[in-house]
């Protein structure tokens, strides 16, 4: 129950920080979504019972404060996940370089799906120099995050017991 | 040679001797062996104690240094303290100022308007960088509908699309999804304000490439899309490109509103019914 709520206090902390502190800080400009390298990490490292409902509350959250198409957010979270599920089958690198390929790959995704929605539903053209600077940005950004944020994961993720003052048994 | 006690004795009688002999000057006034003699004892032990005295009175200025060093430390960190408490109060005086500011301009326009309205606080901004809304911090507790009309003194921010009953999301004028029924001031040419969401400008869609708008020309709402009162400022055209052929004129439109600065806004509570609009 403790690592439940723990997930669920990560996903409102990482919501808030790309809702209410990032954009507000004009030196990074536009962010890329920072619950791609969560879903990433559980993806690869957890069980199936501890990524699926960090995801549904990560993307439910996402697409109900997003002015997005709703259900974008969760549509990508999941093929992220199972993509990433997959992924050490494929890859013969691993750890911190395979995190930061499938982050990389990821936010690209997610851009894409936002492309395609766009471009289902509007007519202005998605592809501005505008918009091709945002994702290069996101990817840069992602590129160079991803191993700190893996450090980072691991850090809370080895022993989440230690929150909550026990020690966890299967280490989440 | 001696014995331990004819040594004793003998050292005594020299002692004696000698002191009587010392206190035999001061009955000797004016005495040469007595200026030589003070003068080789102070060629002797003054250095000494000179020696002696400027230690004692360096590790006394030392200490007192040393503490005076604390007290100062302690002094500079308690002044640094109090510095940085007036630059933050400064700051603060500053946020206050410039708040009160943006504050007395959204009265005066609240104040100005018929319409009534309520100011709210941005709390949040859209998690993408496609979309373009923000969190407000009213919502159906305070009057708020869905489709009210948010703006500043400034011009229309958008409309609220979603709310709870403490917040509401709204959707920016300058999202993929806006569009506002407008008007151009001057010539009352027609047209929809459409977002782009690349970058801080809208498109005035169907204006007839007939009509006279230029650059720097005024776009107010019609109050016919039945969300926005009419005559409130949406924004200036910018760029104007009539091409030879179509029927259209491409116009691109700065609104007035900074959404980059944006922090307070006021909801419209009661936004015109469609039907009050058309009759």
């Amino acid at each position: 129950m403790i690592r439940y709520l723990f997930y669920l206090v990560l996903v409102v902390c990482l919501v808030l920080l790309q809702t209410s502190i990032l954009p507000y800080l004009p030196v990074v400009g536009r962010f890329y979504d920072f619950l791609i390298p969560l879903i990433v990490y559980l993806s690869l490292y957890k069980p199936l019972g501890d990524g699926l409902p960090v995801l549904a509350a990560g993307g439910l959250a996402m697409d109900m404060l997003s002015g997005a198409p709703i259900g974008i957010y969760m549509t990508t979270y999941l093929w992220v996940f199972i993509a990433c599920r997959g992924a050490p089958r494929w890859f013969s690198i691993r750890d911190h370089l395979l995190f930061s390929v499938l982050v990389v790959l990821g936010v690209l995704f997610q851009n894409v799906l936002f492309a395609a929605a766009v471009l289902m539903t509007e007519t202005p053209r998605f592809f501005t120099p505008h918009s091709l600077r945002i994702i290069l940005l996101q990817l840069f950004w992602a590129l160079v995050t991803a191993p700190f944020l893996w450090l980072g994961f691991r850090y809370l993720f080895v022993n989440p017991g230690r929150l909550s003052g026990k020690e966890s048994r299967n280490g989440i | 040679m001696f014995s331990k006690k004819t040594m004793v004795v003998t050292g005594a009688v020299i002692l004696i001797v000698l002191n009587g002999v010392v206190f035999s000057f001061n009955y000797i006034r004016q005495s040469s062996f007595r200026s030589a003699a003070v003068e080789t004892v102070l060629f002797f032990v003054s250095p000494f104690q000179d020696a002696v005295f400027h230690t004692l009175d360096y590790g006394q200025d030392l200490w007192r240094q040393y503490f005076a060093l604390v007290r100062t430390a302690e002094q500079n960190e308690e002044l640094r303290k109090k510095l940085d408490q007036a630059r933050q109060q400064i700051h603060e005086f500053r946020e206050i100022r410039e708040e009160n500011k943006r504050l007395k301009r959204l009265v005066n326009f609240k104040s100005a308007t018929r319409v009534s309205m309520e100011a709210a606080e941005v709390v949040a901004k859209d998690p993408s960088p496609w979309y373009r809304t923000v969190i407000i911090n009213k919502g159906r507790d305070d009057g708020v509908e869905k489709g009210s009309p948010v703006m500043v003194p400034d011009g229309i921010v958008g409309q609220v699309m979603n709310l709870s009953d403490g917040y509401a999301k709204v959707l920016l004028i300058i999202d993929r999804n806006s569009a506002v029924d407008a008007l151009v001031q001057r010539t009352r040419a027609r047209g929809v304000v459409r977002g782009l969401s690349s970058g801080e400008t809208c498109r005035f869609e169907f204006a007839l490439r007939k009509q006279d708008i230029r650059v720097g020309d005024t776009i107010i709402t019609s109050g016919l899309d039945g969300i926005y009162p009419k005559g409130m400022r949406i924004g200036w055209v910018s760029k104007v490109i009539r091409r030879n052929s179509g029927v259209f004129q491409e116009v691109e439109v700065r609104p007035n509103a900074d959404f980059h600065k944006l922090e307070e806004v006021l909801v419209v509570l009661n936004s015109p019914d469609i039907d009050d609009v058309l009759n």
